[in-house]
C-alpha cells in the first residue's frame, strides 16, 4: 500500500497532533514503514543541502554583480565629470577656480555610520559623525584622525579626507585620496571625483 | 505584521529562491552599516550576512517557519547580531566594562548533516535534471501529483507515477552501486 501521501503529511508537519502521535506509534511497530519515512526524510535533507548551495552561489553571483563597477565605468564617470568642469571653464571664463569649485563640491554623505534620530549613544564614533553631518569637519576630522589610530580602514580613510577637505585643507585631503585611489573598498569610486575637484579648491 | 511581510514569508516558505535573493539585496547595506558599529570588517560582516541569510532560508524552506511577531527583516538581523556577537565573543572584544549587549534569542541551528544524507546529496547531485525536477517536486516541495502534472508540463499522473518511481530507483541503485550494499 502506498503511503507516500501520509509519510509526507507527517514530515511536512501537516497532521494534528492526535494523528502525529498514531502515526509514530505506527512506526514503531512497522519497521519497514519507518525505513521508508527515514529514506525520505534524508532525501529531504540531501535535497535541501543542494538548494543551500545553489542560493550560496546566488548570494556570489549577487556580490560579484556588486563589487566593482566595471573597469569602464571607473574610467568614464570622473572623465565625463572632468569634462564637465572643463567646459565650465572654457565657457565660463569670468568663474574663477573657487566658484567652480563652490558650484560643484557637495559633502560626501553619512553612509558608513548613519545617525538614528532620537539615540542615545554618546560613543566617540556616533559624536564624530554627528559633527560630520552637520558640516563641523574640523572637529569630524580632529576625531577620525584620532580614530584611525585604533581602527584604520579604507572607509574611515576616506572619510576623513573628506573631513579635511571640507575643513579646507586640501593639501591634506588631496595626499589621502591619492593613496586610496588603488585600494577596493565601499567608495573607492567616489574617491577620483573628489580629488579631481579638489584642485579646484 | 503588514500583508507584504505576509506574502514574503509564504513565499519563503514556498521555496521561492526569486525571494530569498529580494531579501538578501533589500537588506544588505543596512546590515554591512548596522554591522560597521561593532569594528567588525567589511568582508566579515559579509560572511556575516550570506550566513544568516542561508539560516534564514533553513528556517523557512526547510522548517516552515511561521513567524509569531516581528518582520522578516527583525528576524534576518536578529539572526546576523548573533552571529556579530559570537565573533567578537571569540575575539574577547567585549570588556568588563563595556555594556555587553542583550544576546537576542539563538534561532534553531542546522545540525551536522548524516552519512547517509551526505551520500543521497552526493549521489542526487549526479542524477539528471528531469530526474532532480521530479523528485525535488515530490519530496522537497510536498506537492500534489495533479499539481506535478501542471506545474511540471507532464502528461497525466500516470506518468508523472512513473518517472518518479524510475528516478528513485535509479538513485537508489546508484548508492548501491557506489557502496556495495544489497538491497
Amino acid at each position: 500500500m502506498d503511503r507516500h501521501d501520509d509519510i509526507m503529511e507527517y514530515l511536512l508537519g501537516k497532521l494534528q497532533e492526535e494523528d502525529k502521535n498514531a502515526f509514530e506509534k505506527e512506526m514503531e511497530n512497522n519497521p519497514a514503514l519507518k525505513a521508508e519515512v527515514k529514506e525520505i526524510s534524508d532525501l529531504r535533507e540531501a535535497i535541501a543541502l543542494e538548494e543551500e548551495e545553489a542560493l550560496r552561489n546566488d548570494f556570489k553571483q549577487l556580490e560579484k554583480g556588486k563589487t566593482k563597477p566595471k573597469v569602464f565605468l571607473w574610467i568614464l564617470i570622473p572623465l565625463v565629470l572632468l569634462g564637465l568642469i572643463l567646459g565650465s571653464i572654457y565657457f565660463l571664463k569670468t568663474e574663477s577656480q573657487e566658484e567652480i569649485y563652490a558650484s560643484y563640491y557637495e559633502p560626501f554623505p553619512n553612509a558608513l555610520h548613519p545617525i538614528v534620530r532620537g539615540e542615545t549613544d554618546k560613543s566617540e564614533k556616533n559624536q564624530i559623525f554627528l559633527a560630520y553631518e552637520a558640516g563641523d569637519f574640523n572637529i569630524a576630522a580632529m576625531g577620525l584622525e584620532q580614530l584611525l589610530k585604533e581602527e584604520n580602514n579604507p572607509e574611515l580613510r576616506f572619510y576623513y579626507a573628506l573631513s579635511l577637505q571640507g575643513n579646507k585643507d586640501y593639501e591634506d585631503a588631496m595626499s589621502i585620496f591619492n593613496e586610496l585611489e588603488n585600494a577596493d573598498f565601499d567608495y573607492s569610486s567616489h574617491v577620483l571625483w573628489y580629488d579631481v575637484l579638489i584642485g579646484f579648491g | 505584521m503588514g500583508n507584504m511581510d505576509l506574502e514574503l514569508e509564504d513565499r519563503l516558505r514556498g521555496k521561492d529562491r526569486e525571494a530569498f535573493k529580494e531579501v538578501y539585496i533589500s537588506y544588505r547595506e543596512e546590515f554591512l552599516a548596522f554591522g560597521r558599529k561593532y569594528g567588525v570588517s567589511r568582508n566579515e560582516l559579509l560572511d556575516i550576512y550570506q550566513e544568516a541569510n542561508i539560516a534564514l532560508y533553513r528556517n523557512f524552506a526547510v522548517k516552515g517557519k511561521k513567524l509569531e511577531s516581528g518582520t522578516v527583516k527583525t528576524y534576518l538581523f536578529g539572526i546576523g547580531k548573533f552571529k556579530i556577537f559570537d565573533l567578537l565573543k571569540e575575539r574577547k572584544r567585549f570588556k568588563q566594562a563595556d555594556a555587553v549587549p542583550e544576546i537576542p534569542q539563538i534561532p534553531d541551528y542546522h545540525p551536522e548533516p548524516s552519512v547517509e544524507v551526505r551520500l543521497l546529496r552526493k549521489h542526487f547531485g549526479s542524477l539528471g535534471e528531469s530526474c532532480k525536477k521530479i523528485l525535488k517536486m515530490f519530496y522537497y516541495r510536498g506537492l500534489a501529483i495533479a499539481e506535478i502534472v501542471e506545474q511540471g508540463n507532464y502528461k497525466d499522473a500516470n506518468t508523472v507515477k512513473a518517472q518518479k518511481s524510475r528516478c528513485l530507483k535509479k538513485l537508489r541503485e546508484s548508492i548501491k552501486s557506489r557502496t556495495g550494499k544489497n538491497g
